[in-house]
Formats: structure tokens, C-alpha cells, sequence
């Protein structure tokens, strides 16, 4: 092994141990705090109260994050589809940009929670609801990186894939799209942190309880019955969601993009 | 090492003219650029001879006049290397025969042999940003050349490389243009440059470019020891002089 390769390894193990470290620390002060203030268990669970509301019940739990999940990486999928493609049709010319772009700002204007409803009216109760919800909070983000990424290349490389002949669609495909990668992989990045937000504001106005409850309703659930230890753990699993969406789509990009860093 | 090269083409150019917003950057332009030669077209900064190859390689119309050539692949050499980010010299150099719809197989292969042309084999494998300039416009040069152009046009492409390495690349150059005889044309603003590497040297007036010389170079054996022969010397002064009066003639 090279000086440099061990070097990024304690580097990365640096990255591991460091956040650790951090959670551990918040969690025994917040045992300590609870201790010493002397909060009661239904405004602020101890954290083993909380491993406690986990364990006497985790398929319930487990299910739902589930549930969250899937719904989660299926509004992403569709958010990450959709916004390449709206983002290369929004730059085949500017007067379709200048027309089209603000409207596609509506996704980023609107609060969900005023939409989620409407939502729940036209698809019903249940996954499409919550898949809908999760696609509109996560592609603006998408749309606008593709965008930019598409505008930005060297004018120059256009008139090279002029000079040997291709088309429209060829320059699309071969140069417009490949130099526009790293852009849209930001935008991926960020949609997907987005998604599990939407997924579960989604979950709150129009999931469906029954066999597989979602962490969102979960929580809704727990929250009207004054559960706070059942809260955290269906947030905590929630932000398990979030992490792990992010975490899937920030090594996915490192692998495609090993061909575009410096 | 090659098949024998496709058959070049010619060039006419009748009464070329381009302008840009009523301004005149080509000024009725008439010339005959006969198959297999080595053209430079040399002048003053700005004075519209990059528009004229430009035209040559139909990457823009004339306002005015004709521009007829023979049929077949153009190469085109820019001033910058114009090399993707994302793809190794190799596929690079592939990239014209794969815009053609050539398979893979048969366009890494012809890249490769071309890449040997050049004498950047070695660097088949590595990313743009990990060359050097030099190394960059070696991988642009196999680039124009890969198809087995009937045309290379070149504007200016070493111009921005350090002398020595300039010197290399022009003496290459001119080898690949022996053995391959493509029809080249050649954007440059260095006289001697263009007396070493081309047989003809149109010289043109400041804008609008009109021909103000049309120089033959003395056919002399292209090595090192060239760069400072007399011979050539007295071709840069006879188009240095030309482009001189056409200047001093601008002014008045």
C-alpha cells in the first residue's frame, strides 16, 4: 500500500469515526439533560425509552420504513427521468426556456403540504399519492442542474460536432449530454436528500395505514396518541430513508463520474 | 502503413465574399486550390482568413460568390484542441469514424494506427487534462486526419505551442502530408511557418481579406535544417514585404 492509498484510507475512516462520535456525544448529553431537568417521558422519551418503543415493536417500524423507502426511490426514479428530460427539451431553444422555465418554477413555489392534498383527490389514498408527492418536491432541483449543465459546454465543441456532420439528436446523445453529467449529478444529489422529504410530507396527508403503515403515518399516528418515544423512532428511521437515498445516489455518481473528475 | 489515401479534393473559390452585419470581412476572394496541395493562407490579425477557411469547410456560407470542393470527409484542426473531457485520447481520435457509423472495432482500430501517425500511442489510454498542450493537439491532429480526409484545414493550430514543439509538430505535419497527400489549408500569422509547410502562400490584405500575393515555396527538402534556409528566408521576406504594402495601401 502507498503512503497516499493509506492516507485516504484514515481519511475515510476519519469520515466514519468523526459522525459517530458526534451522535454519541448528543445522545448521552440528551440522557444527561432529561436526567438532570427531570422531562417527562411523553414530551421527551429517554433514548433507551426510545430503543424500547423500537424493540417491543420493530416488524410495525420496519415495514414502514419499507413502505417510505420504496415509495421514497420511486418518486426519485421519476423526478430523475423526468427532469433530464425536461431540462434537455427546455434547452432546444431559449424561447421554449423563457416560456416553459418559470412554469416548471410552480414545483419549487408550491408547498407541498397546499398540493398533497389535491394529490390524495386524484390518485386515492396510497402509493401513487405519496410516488407523486415525493417526484414533485425532487425535480426541480434535477431540471434546473440539467439545464445548466446543457447551456454551459465550449460553443466551439458544437461547430467540431458540425464539422463532422452529426445531427440534433446525435449532438444531444454524444456531446450535449455527456459534458452536462456533473451538473446533473448535483442535481441528482440534491433531489435526492429532497425526495424522502417529500416522500414523507406526502405519507402525513395521503398514505393509507393497514398492513404496511409508512413511517409518515406512523408518526401521525404516534404523534395523536402522544407516543413521543414512537415518534422518534419512526424519525429516526425516516431520516435512515433520507440517508440511505443519498448515500446510494452519491457513490452511484462517484462511479459514473470517475471519467469526468480532474 | 496506411492504404493509400483517398483521392483529394480541389477547391474553387469564385468571387468569394462574406460580411457580417454590412461589414466586409472578405473581400471578392478568387482561387484555385488544386487536389493533393498544402495552401497557406497568411495576414495580418483580424483580417478575415479564419472566415475564409471557415467557409471552406461550409461551417459558414459567403454572402456573396462560390465555394465549390470536391466530395468527401473533411478534417478540421481548430486553434484549441477541442478534445471531450470524458473520453480517452483514443476514443478522441475515434470519434469522427463513430459519427459516421463506422462499429467500434473498426474505429478504435483506425484510431489507433492513427495515433501512431502522430507518435502518441502512449498515450492511448489517458484523459485530456492529462496531457500536454503539445500532446493535445498531436490528439487533435489524428483527430482531422482519422477518417482519411479528402481536406485537412487547419487554422492556426500550433499557435499557441511553445517553439520547439511547434517546430516538431510543423516537421510531422508536413511527413503525414507527403505520404498522405490530403489537400491542406493552412490559417496561419507566422510567414516562416507557412513557407516551411506549404507549397503555396496566399497572402492577404488587412480586412477585408483580399489576396494581395500568391507565392509558390522552393521546393526544398522539409527537415530541421530547413527552418533557416535562405531559400525559405526569401520566400518569408517576398510575403512579408506583400503584406507590409497591403498594410501601409489599408492605411491611407
Amino acid at each position: 500500500m502507498t503512503r497516499r492509498q493509506s492516507s485516504r484510507g484514515r481519511a475515510m475512516l476519519a469520515s466514519i469515526v468523526g459522525p459517530i462520535a458526534v451522535v454519541v456525544i448528543a445522545v448521552a448529553a440528551w440522557a444527561l439533560l432529561k436526567q438532570a431537568l427531570g422531562i417527562k417521558d411523553y414530551l421527551l422519551p429517554s433514548p433507551v425509552g426510545v430503543l424500547r418503543a423500537f424493540t417491543d415493536d420493530p416488524w410495525t417500524f420496519l415495514n414502514g420504513m419499507r413502505e417510505t423507502a420504496t415509495s421514497a426511490a420511486i418518486g426519485f426514479a421519476i423526478a430523475a427521468a423526468g427532469g433530464v428530460l425536461i431540462g434537455s427539451l427546455l434547452s432546444i431553444s431559449r424561447t421554449v426556456e423563457r416560456s416553459v422555465y418559470p412554469i416548471t418554477l410552480l414545483f419549487q413555489m408550491v408547498p407541498l403540504v397546499a398540493i398533497a392534498p389535491l394529490l390524495a383527490i386524484w390518485f386515492g389514498l396510497g402509493r401513487p399519492a405519496v410516488v407523486a408527492s415525493t417526484a414533485i418536491v425532487a425535480i426541480f432541483p434535477v431540471i434546473a442542474n440539467t439545464l445548466a449543465g446543457l447551456r454551459a459546454r465550449d460553443p466551439g465543441l458544437d461547430e467540431l460536432f458540425e464539422v463532422l456532420g452529426a445531427g440534433r439528436l446525435t449532438t444531444w446523445w454524444r456531446l450535449a449530454l455527456p459534458s452536462a453529467v456533473p451538473s446533473i449529478v448535483t442535481g441528482l444529489r440534491i433531489a435526492s436528500g429532497l425526495a424522502a422529504i417529500g416522500t414523507i410530507t406526502g405519507e402525513f396527508l395521503a398514505a393509507e395505514g393497514g398492513e404496511r403503515t409508512p413511517l409518515g403515518l406512523l408518526i401521525m399516528t404516534a404523534m395523536r396518541n402522544f407516543a413521543a418515544d414512537r415518534v422518534f423512532v419512526a424519525v429516526v428511521l425516516a431520516a435512515g430513508v433520507g440517508f440511505l437515498l443519498f448515500g446510494t445516489v452519491s457513490i452511484a455518481s462517484r462511479l459514473l463520474l470517475a471519467r469526468w473528475m480532474r | 502503413m496506411l492504404r493509400p489515401p483517398p483521392s483529394a479534393c480541389s477547391i474553387e473559390l469564385t468571387a468569394v465574399t462574406r460580411e457580417f452585419d454590412m461589414v466586409a470581412a472578405v473581400a471578392p476572394v478568387t482561387a484555385t486550390l488544386a487536389k493533393g496541395s498544402f495552401t497557406a493562407l497568411v495576414g495580418p490579425s483580424g483580417c478575415g482568413k479564419t472566415t475564409l477557411l471557415r467557409l471552406i469547410g461550409g461551417l459558414d456560407a459567403p454572402s456573396t460568390g462560390r465555394v465549390a470542393r470536391g466530395i468527401g470527409p473533411v478534417g478540421f484542426c481548430f486553434q484549441e484542441p477541442r478534445l471531450l473531457a470524458w473520453r480517452t485520447v483514443l476514443e478522441n481520435v475515434a470519434l469522427p469514424l463513430e459519427l459516421a457509423g463506422r462499429d467500434r472495432a473498426h474505429c478504435l482500430d483506425c484510431a489507433r494506427r492513427t495515433l501512431e501517425l502522430v507518435q502518441l500511442s502512449d498515450a492511448a489510454r489517458r484523459f485530456p487534462h492529462q496531457l500536454s498542450g503539445g500532446m493535445k493537439m498531436r490528439a487533435s491532429l489524428a483527430r482531422a486526419l482519422v477518417a482519411r480526409p479528402a481536406l485537412v484545414l487547419l487554422d492556426e493550430p500550433f499557435g499557441a505551442l511553445d517553439e520547439v514543439t511547434r517546430h516538431e509538430l510543423d516537421s510531422e505535419l508536413r511527413a503525414l502530408w507527403e505520404q498522405e497527400r490530403f489537400t491542406a489549408v493552412l490559417v496561419t500569422h507566422s510567414m516562416p511557418e507557412a513557407a516551411y509547410l506549404a507549397e503555396r502562400v496566399l497572402v492577404f490584405s488587412p480586412r477585408p481579406a483580399r489576396v494581395v500575393a500568391d507565392l509558390a515555396t522552393p521546393s526544398i527538402a522539409r527537415d530541421a535544417s530547413a527552418w533557416t534556409s535562405d531559400a525559405l528566408g526569401a520566400c518569408v521576406r517576398e510575403a512579408s514585404t506583400a503584406m507590409l504594402h497591403a498594410i501601409e495601401e489599408a492605411r491611407r
